[in-house]
């Protein structure tokens, strides 16, 4: 937006290619003019191909603005009457231009969906950038705009998926995706738990699970501290498991608990619940058993501790199953 | 052939529905939607100044036999509405260059009451986008501020297959 005067260097494409091309081709040269530009990034975002996509303007400013505040204002309301969303990062000459761009940020946000970064000097302006609202926003929905150039550009498509377990979309995407899996195979096992509960009634089918995890019940204080506290926590409805899912979700927690090793603490729930209602994996049952460090609810601030960020979820995943299979422990217990 | 004027509520595509400058809070879709509209405490206000400009588009092509808006608040009421036909998104500079096909100055007694406002036919006869553009209001206000907005017309040849059936029955 400088120069002899602002200009497209690149028309709205979803091509980050040629975006990041035109970049390279920047020059630093005149004065900054922002009214100018945005008006010329309004005209191309109008004449866009895809008229559905929304319109959102990516200014970077790093001079000191030419323009009044008034004159500002009246830009961004522009901007606002005709639903075009803008995030202003400014750095470089931020306490200049911080009266401005507030009143200009002001008259044009609308219901939050423009944003206004300020990036003191320091901290790397990508890394500033990531965390800010504009990147976190939308779940990771963002635009890219040519500064020097004048160039505007339309919305894009997403980034990552909304960091749920921390940071793994950019660290570890199978991690993420095991994880994912595993939360929503559990919720899938708590939904059919929940069914079969309502359908199958309270007496009988405790009575049935009570029964078979009798035998195996006598797996000491280690199995009776596990059991006791997932009790409080389980809820009433689902405390009568159908028998059938107690065995895939014996093998489910296997599976969950051999791929990760990580966490030992963890691990040895899984160990502490499997026993109780499949006697058949009983072999599998105690890989050594220090069962009343993992137990959920009361202890879950402990537990967290170990399982940090990415673990924290499959830790709550596993909790959730052992609540289910803690009560037919209890009751095993009782008689 | 009488053809009666339906309401044409159900054709509206309400995912494409779109109004610009309308303030947070107070969207079109009180104006429109089923119920919404019926309540005058639920209102569509614009934002940054008085006009307002709501694209509708219709899931098939209909033809508008009339309009109502209702508005209760008379300074803020609608004064010139400005309809253009099949003009997909327009936005506030379009309305400028290009000609509206009907022209409407509102009075605050049939704003009040919600009177329908005959539309020319001929223009109006085979609309898949409507944009509806608020020019002013009544108090010259900084806001406009309306309760209902129906358009009534018919859908011209929709297969209907229960329909044949019917008649199948009847003869």
């Amino acid at each position: 937006m400088s120069g002899k005067t602002p200009r497209v260097l690149v028309t709205p494409t979803p091509d980050l290619g040629k975006v990041l091309n035109c970049m390279t081709n920047i020059d630093i040269d005149g004065e900054c003019n922002v009214s100018a530009s945005v008006q010329i990034a309004q005209l191309a975002l109008k004449h866009r191909q895809n008229k559905n996509q929304r319109q959102r303007i990516v200014i970077f400013v790093c001079s000191p603005l030419s323009e009044d505040k008034d004159k500002l204002v009246k830009i961004a309301k522009k901007l606002k009457k005709n639903n075009v969303a803008v995030d202003v990062v400014s750095f470089g000459a931020e306490e200049d231009n911080q009266e401005k761009l507030d009143a200009f940020f002001a008259a044009v946000n609308s219901n939050g969906n423009s944003h206004l970064v300020t990036v003191p000097p320091g901290p790397v302006l990508s890394d500033v950038l990531i965390s800010s609202p504009i990147f976190q926003g939308e779940g990771g929905g963002y635009g890219f705009a040519g500064g020097a150039g004048g160039g505007g550009g339309g919305g894009g498509g997403g980034g990552g998926d909304g960091f749920e377990f921390g940071v793994d979309p950019n660290m570890d995407p199978e991690l993420a995706l095991a994880l994912r899996v595993s939360l929503e195979e559990e919720r899938d096992r708590q939904n059919r738990a929940a069914a079969a509960a309502a359908a199958a009634g309270g007496a009988p089918g405790e009575a049935g699970a009570a029964g078979t995890s009798a035998p195996a019940a006598e797996g000491g204080a280690a199995l009776a501290a596990a059991a006791a506290t997932p009790a409080p926590a389980a809820a009433a409805g689902a405390a009568a498991a159908a028998d059938m899912d107690l065995d895939e979700d014996a093998l489910l927690q296997q599976a969950l608990a051999m791929s990760m090793e990580v966490d030992s603490a963890a691990a040895a729930a899984a160990g502490g619940a499997q026993a109780t209602p499949a006697p058949t994996s009983a072999p599998v049952a105690t890989p050594g058993a220090p069962a009343p460090a993992p137990a959920p609810a009361a202890a879950a601030p402990g537990a967290d501790a170990d399982a940090m960020d990415e673990d924290a979820e499959l830790a709550l995943a596993l909790r959730l199953s052992m609540a289910d299979a803690g009560p037919e422990g209890k009751e095993g217990e009782g008689k | 052939m009488a053809k009666e004027a339906k309401d044409l509520l159900e054709h509206i595509d309400f995912a494409s529905l779109e109004c610009l400058n309308e303030a947070p809070g107070h969207g079109v879709a009180n104006v429109l939607k089923q119920g919404y509209r019926e309540q005058d405490e639920l209102f569509l206000e614009s934002d940054t100044d008085e006009q307002l400009l709501i694209n509708i588009r219709f899931q098939n092509r209909v033809k508008l036999g009339s309009i109502v808006i209702k508005a209760i608040d008379e300074d803020k009421a609608p004064k010139t509405v400005k309809l253009y036909v099949n003009r997909p998104h327009m936005g506030f500079s379009d309305t400028s260059s290009v000609p509206a096909s009907q022209e409407l100055e509102l009075s605050p007694a049939a704003l009040a009451k919600g009177d329908p406002v005959p539309l020319k036919l001929v223009k109006f006869n085979a609309v898949e986008v409507l944009s509806v553009f608020i020019e002013s209001n009544h108090g010259g206000e900084e806001t406009t501020k309306l309760c209902k907005i129906a358009l009534f017309g018919s859908t011209g040849e929709v297969f209907n297959v229960a329909e044949i059936k019917k008649q199948g029955e009847e003869k």
